[in-house]
């Protein structure tokens, strides 16, 4: 009884509907390699697809992914259970994505210089597709011209859709802070696109 | 409504972000496998702090059961008695002899030593502390000499002529020491007669540097072998020293000057087997080759001793 008691506090706001149990942390925290499977299989599609979204290489994503991983062994030891593993390895994510940024960001630019103009190669298929990915990409570079606290503000409120409470607590910055950050980000696209245009 | 472009661009970028679903597995392997590497690795770590800390211990309980960590250590007690020096209070002469401080047997120590030169113990007592700042280069010297020295042993270098020797020195040198008590020695004359035991003036005494009587030993040998006229003398000074610091500092010294001074007095047997067990007795002695080499020349016939020389003169 005690044990769902703190299940429920631990996460209050699970998405999937799965108890993330304290069992799994504690096996993480003894170091099990079965706990680090299961945690991956567990929210490796949330992590990722923030990855994408945020850095927007998939293979930058991967490694992003792999990192967070890799180190989650150590940095389960942070985890206070205030919020859920799935918030945590984002938050996580978002403290060490800022040289995956850089060097996505880097990787766009070079595949640009060097001709080949689509970032995201769009499959075969009908024209609105082909649109849709150009708008992507469009997006894409406005976000690579962002400082890196805005597009961070601007990916976990607008396209991830998490409220400006979550992202704060994300990034560990204030509230307002996210406010003024996404606002920021949101005017600087604007004049972006409009000086851009859909090629 | 507001801003319909944005909201466009955001819906096309979350689309084809999630369209492109790579198989997860080969970054799920790769974690894993990075995971067991870094946990291997750790194991090694450990494995080998282990063993290096076995080592260090070995080591040290070899060089402390050897005398080799005694330098260090006494380096390090110097270091800790300058700081308490600096911050204690100067205690007063009688409360010294009344805890049995160091200060008043050093003092003690000196004079008996002192007494083993020629002239009366009063006035060995007196150029004590002449002798000490006149020498304290040498002193300085040997001491560097001493510290150049990778290692020393004062117990497994120890010869057989060692153990008479100090024998030899504590039985001529208890007469002459003042008796274990609360009496207070001090350093000029009138304290010697029958007043000793009157309590001194509170006058503050620094803390005596635990290196200087040994060093004042050292440098009265060291004085009456180089400068002074006497071998006998300058041999026996030697055997005092090595009597009261078998573990000094300048022992390296001390047992190769005892030995040239055996032979200078034409002791070939006992200076050969002082050389014998310098020369054998401890790897990387400082001495070791100037002993084998003194004992090639005995050994050639190339060593005149003082009577002989003076034979042929």
């Amino acid at each position: 009884m005690t044990s769902r008691v703190r299940d429920e506090r631990a996460e209050p706001a699970r998405a999937d509907g799965a108890p993330d149990v304290d069992d799994l942390v504690w096996r993480l925290r003894a170091g099990e390699r079965s706990a680090l499977a299961e945690a991956y299989d567990r929210h490796h599609q949330a992590l990722r697809s923030f990855a994408r979204r945020l850095l927007g290489e998939p293979e930058a994503a991967e490694d992003l992914v792999q990192e967070v991983f890799v180190r989650l062994p150590r940095t389960i030891r942070r985890f206070e259970g205030r919020s859920s593993l799935r918030s945590f390895l984002i938050s996580v994510a978002v403290n060490e994505c800022k040289h995956h940024v850089r060097s996505a960001i880097r990787y766009r630019r070079a595949k640009q210089r060097w001709g080949m103009q689509r970032v995201v190669e769009p499959p075969p298929g009908p024209a609105e597709r082909q649109r849709q990915h150009e708008m992507a990409a469009l997006l894409g570079r406005g976000l690579d011209a962002l400082p890196i606290d805005q597009r961070m503000a601007f990916v976990l409120c607008a396209i991830e859709e998490h409220t400006s409470p979550e992202a704060a607590r994300l990034l560990g910055v204030p509230e307002a802070t996210v406010r003024s950050r996404l606002a920021r980000a949101k005017k600087r696209l604007r004049a972006f696109v409009e000086a851009e245009g859909i090629r | 409504m507001s801003d319909p472009s944005l909201d466009e661009l955001i819906g096309a970028y979350r689309a084809v972000a999630d369209r492109d679903r790579r198989d997860a597995e080969p970054t799920r392997g790769r974690v894993l496998q990075a995971v067991e590497a870094r946990a291997s690795r750790r194991r090694w770590l450990a494995a080998a702090a282990v063993v290096a800390a076995v080592f260090a211990t070995n080591t040290t309980v070899w060089a402390f059961y050897t005398g080799r960590l005694d330098a260090p250590l006494a380096a390090v007690r110097a270091v800790f008695a300058s700081r308490s020096s600096s911050s204690a209070e100067p205690a007063s002469d009688s409360a010294r002899a009344r805890a049995g401080a160091p200060a008043s047997t050093d003092l003690r120590r000196d004079t008996a030593t002192a007494a083993l030169a020629p002239g009366s113990p009063e006035e060995a007592a007196e150029t004590v502390e002449p002798e000490r700042s006149a020498a304290t280069g040498s002193a300085e010297d040997a001491a560097e000499t001493a510290s150049r020295a990778p290692g020393r042993s004062a117990t497994t270098g120890s010869s057989r002529d060692d153990a008479p020797m100090a024998r030899g020195r504590s039985a001529g040198a208890g007469s002459d020491r003042a008796p274990s008590g609360p009496a207070p020695v001090a350093p000029s004359g009138p304290s010697l007669d029958g007043e000793a035991a009157e309590p001194a003036p509170a006058e503050p005494l620094p803390e005596p540097d635990p290196l200087a009587a040994e060093r004042a030993a050292f440098t009265r040998a060291h004085a009456a072998h180089f400068r002074g006229s006497s071998w006998a003398a300058a041999l026996a000074l030697w055997d005092a020293y090595l009597a009261d610091y078998p573990r000094g500092r300048f022992v390296p010294e001390a047992r190769f000057n005892r030995a040239v001074a055996l032979l200078r007095l034409g002791r070939r047997d006992a200076a050969r087997r002082a050389l014998r067990a310098i020369a054998f007795g401890e790897a990387n002695g400082p001495h070791r080759g100037d002993a084998n080499r003194l004992l090639r020349a005995l050994d050639e016939g190339r060593v005149a001793t003082e009577p002989e020389r003076a034979r042929s003169r």
